[in-house]
C-alpha cells in the first residue's frame, strides 16, 4: 500500500475506535444524570411514562439498550429523536447541518480574510499605531460575547440604516450579520496567531538572508514568512472549523437560523438520549476530519515534516 | 578612490539601561580583489560594523559615519530602493549558521532562482540551469538533484556551500562572509575557505572575512583588523600581523593559539573579560585586562597611529620597542 493511503487508513481505524470510545462514555454519562427524556415537567400519569420508555426501549437493562444503540449506530442510524416527534436524529441533522455549515464557512471566510491581514500588518508594524489598534480590536473580539456583536450590528443595520433581514432562513442576505458575528471571535484569535506566527518568523536568520538577497519587504513577508508564519493559524483551523460548522446556540437563537446550534445543547438539557448522541459523534467525526486535513497541510506546507499513522 | 572606504563608522542601540555605542568609530579601506579579515571577540562589533554595511541593522539602530562609500558612493545617503538593489547584487553577506540562514520552507533551486531572476534577469528553463551551474561551481555533486531538496536534505558544509552559491548569483563584487565556518566541523571548514580564495581569484571579488579565529584569517586574508570593544585596535598585513603582532590584545590572542610547531609554551589565555560597553570608562577599554598598561592608558583612549607600513595599532604603550629591550635583557 502506498505510504499516504496506509496513513489514510490508519488514521481512520483510529478514529472509529475514538468514537468508539466517545460513544461509551457519553452513553453511559448521559443515562447517569438524573431525569429522562420523558420524566419532564408535563407531569404525565406514571402508565404514560412507562409505555413511552418501552416504545424507545429505554425500560431495558442498560447494557442491553447499550448494545442495541451500538448496532444501530453501526449501521448508520441514530434512531428517533426522543423530544422531537416524528423526527430521526438522521433527519435533524439532515435538516439543520447544511443550514449551520453554510453559515459556518461564510463566518470563516470572513474570519481569514479579516484575521490574517490584520495579523500580518500587525506584525509589520509592530509595537506602532497600526498594530496597536488591530490588536486592540482583536482582543475586543475576543473579549465581547457575540451576542452583544449581534445586538450592536442588529441595531446599526436592522434598525437604524435597514440593509439586511433581523432574521430568519431565506438568501445570502439572512447569513451575513450572522456569520460576521460568528466569524468575529475566530478572526480576532487568527488575527493574533498570525501576529505572533509572523513575529516568530521574522526574527529567523533565514528573513535576514532574504533581506540580504536584495528582495523588498513586501517578497520577504510573502515568500519568506508567510509559510512558516502561518502554521500556528493552521494548527489552530482544524478543531476550529470543526466547531463554526455545526453552529452556535447564541448566534442561531439570535438570528432565528434553523440550525444545528441549538440541538447541541437543548438535547443535553432534553435528555434527548438519541439527539444528544448524534450531536457529539457528529462533532467527534469532524473535529478528527479537521485534524487530519491540518495534519496533511503541514506535510505540504513544511518539507520536514513528514506524515505518520 | 578606494573600492570601500570605511571612515569612523558609528553604530548605538538604545536600550533600556540607555544608549549603547557598539561600534565606535570605525576607519578602513578595501581594495578590489582584497581580503581583509576581522578578528575579534563576540560583541566586539565586528558584525554589527558590516551589518550596517549592509543595511540590515534592525530599524533601531543609529549608523553614523564620517564616510561609508562603496566605489566612490556614500552608502548611508542612498535611498532605500538603491541600497536594496545594491544588496545581493554588489554587496553580498553569507551567515553563520547555514542551517538558520537558508529558508527551510523552500528548496534550494527556488532560492537560487530568486537571485538569478532579480539580479540577471533569467527567466524560465535559464532559472533552471543557472540554479544547477550555481551549485556545480561551489563544488556540490549532482546539482541537478540538488536543486529539488530542501536546506534540511544538505549536510552542514553542503548548505554553506548551497549559501555560497545562491550569495554569489548576482556577481557581487563585495562578498561579507560573517563566520562562514564556525559552526561547521574542522575539515569541512578548510574546504570551505578553500573554496572561497578559489572564486575569488576565478571573479576577482574582494572579501570581508569576520571571525573570532585568527588561524582562520591565516591562509586567507591579505591584510588583518582586530576589533576590540567596537573598535579597531590593531590593523596590518596577514604576514607583518603574525610576525609582529603589536598590540597586547593581539599578542593575547596569538598567545591563545595552540602551535604545535612550539611545544616548550604554555597556552595563555587573555585574563578578565571583554568591557561593558554601557560603561566604559574612558580610558584604553582593554587596560584592566592588559599586563603592559601604564598610567596613561586610564587618561585617554588611544587613537590609531602608524607604526609601520600599513600597520597600526590604537595603543599608548611602544610594545615593539618594549618587548626589544627584554629581548636584549
Amino acid at each position: 500500500m502506498p505510504p499516504f493511503l496506509r496513513f489514510l487508513f490508519k488514521r481512520f481505524l483510529w478514529m472509529l475506535a475514538t468514537l468508539w470510545v466517545v460513544f461509551t462514555v457519553s452513553f453511559f454519562l448521559m443515562r447517569a444524570i438524573p431525569g429522562g427524556p420523558f420524566a419532564s415537567e408535563r407531569n404525565a400519569p406514571p402508565e404514560v411514562e412507562a409505555n413511552l420508555r418501552k416504545k424507545y426501549g429505554i425500560d431495558r437493562p442498560l447494557f442491553e439498550q447499550y448494545l442495541r444503540t451500538g448496532v444501530m449506530l453501526l449501521q448508520g442510524d441514530f434512531g428517533p429523536s426522543f423530544k422531537m416527534e416524528d423526527y430521526s436524529v438522521n433527519e435533524v441533522i439532515a435538516e439543520g447541518l447544511p443550514k449551520s455549515a453554510s453559515l459556518g464557512i461564510l463566518a470563516l471566510w470572513i474570519a481569514l480574510l479579516l484575521g490574517l491581514p490584520a495579523g500580518i500588518l500587525g506584525a509589520i508594524h509592530r509595537g506602532k499605531l497600526t498594530d496597536n489598534l488591530l490588536m486592540f480590536l482583536a482582543t475586543a473580539g475576543i473579549a465581547l460575547p457575540n451576542f452583544v456583536i449581534a445586538s450592536i450590528l442588529i441595531l446599526f443595520f436592522v434598525i437604524l440604516i435597514p440593509v439586511f433581514p433581523p432574521g430568519g432562513w431565506g438568501g445570502f442576505s439572512h447569513l451575513i450579520l450572522p456569520a460576521f458575528c460568528l466569524g468575529a471571535p475566530f478572526a480576532a484569535y487568527v488575527a493574533r496567531l498570525t501576529r505572533t506566527g509572523m513575529l516568530e518568523i521574522l526574527g529567523q536568520d533565514y528573513i535576514r538572508t532574504a533581506r540580504a538577497k536584495g528582495l523588498s519587504e513586501s517578497k520577504v513577508i510573502l515568500r519568506h514568512a508567510l509559510k512558516g508564519g502561518l502554521l500556528p493559524v493552521v494548527s489552530f483551523l482544524g478543531p476550529a472549523i470543526a466547531g463554526i460548522l455545526t453552529g452556535s446556540l447564541v448566534i442561531e437563537r439570535i438570528f432565528f437560523i434553523p440550525g444545528l446550534g441549538t440541538h447541541f445543547v437543548q438535547s443535553a438539557i432534553n435528555r434527548d438520549y438519541t439527539l444528544a448522541m448524534g450531536c457529539v459523534l457528529l462533532f467527534t467525526a469532524l473535529v478528527y476530519a479537521m485534524n487530519l486535513l491540518v495534519d496533511i497541510c503541514y506535510t505540504v506546507l513544511d518539507p520536514r515534516v513528514g506524515l505518520e499513522g | 578612490m578606494a573600492f570601500l572606504e570605511v571612515s569612523d563608522l558609528r553604530v548605538s542601540f538604545p536600550t533600556e539601561d540607555g544608549l549603547v555605542e557598539a561600534v565606535r568609530g570605525v576607519s578602513y579601506e578595501l581594495g578590489v580583489g582584497e581580503t581583509l579579515g576581522v578578528v575579534g571577540e563576540s560583541g566586539s562589533g565586528k558584525s554589527v560594523t558590516h551589518l550596517a554595511m549592509m543595511g540590515l541593522l534592525p530599524e533601531t539602530a543609529r549608523v553614523a559615519a564620517g564616510r561609508l562609500a562603496f566605489e566612490g558612493e556614500e552608502l548611508l545617503e542612498m535611498d532605500e530602493a538603491r541600497r536594496r538593489a545594491m544588496r545581493g547584487k554588489e554587496i553580498a553577506m553569507i551567515f553563520q549558521d547555514p542551517m538558520t540562514s537558508l529558508n527551510p520552507f523552500s528548496t534550494l533551486g527556488t532560492q537560487i532562482a530568486e537571485m538569478l531572476r532579480m539580479h540577471q534577469g533569467l527567466r524560465g528553463k535559464a532559472l533552471v540551469d543557472g540554479a544547477v551551474r550555481a551549485l556545480a561551481e561551489v563544488g556540490i555533486p549532482k546539482p541537478e538533484i540538488r536543486i529539488e531538496q530542501y536546506p534540511h536534505e544538505f549536510s552542514g558544509g553542503m548548505r554553506q556551500r548551497a549559501m555560497i552559491a545562491m550569495m554569489l548569483a548576482g556577481h557581487p563584487k563585495l562578498l561579507i562572509a560573517d563566520e562562514p565556518t564556525t559552526a561547521l566541523d574542522v575539515t569541512v571548514q578548510a574546504q570551505i575557505l578553500e573554496l572561497l580564495r578559489g572564486l575569488q581569484e576565478a571573479r576577482g571579488m574582494s572579501i570581508i572575512l569576520i571571525t573570532h579565529d585568527l588561524g582562520v584569517v591565516a591562509g586567507q586574508a591579505h591584510r588583518v583588523a582586530v576589533m576590540y570593544a567596537g573598535r579597531i585596535v590593531e590593523e596590518a598585513e596577514t604576514r607583518t600581523l603574525f610576525a609582529r603582532p603589536s598590540h597586547p590584545y593581539t599578542r593575547g590572542l596569538l598567545s591563545s593559539i595552540p602551535r604545535l610547531d612550539r611545544d616548550e609554551e604554555q597556552l595563555v589565555p587573555i585574563p578578565g573579560t571583554p568591557p561593558d560597553l554601557l560603561h566604559l570608562s574612558g580610558g584604553c577599554p582593554f587596560r584592566p585586562r592588559c599586563s603592559f598598561a601604564e598610567p596613561a592608558c586610564g587618561e585617554s583612549e588611544p587613537a590609531l597611529r602608524e607604526i609601520g607600513p600599513g600597520h597600526r595599532i590604537a595603543c599608548h604603550v611602544d610594545l615593539p620597542a618594549l618587548l626589544k629591550v627584554e629581548e636584549a635583557k
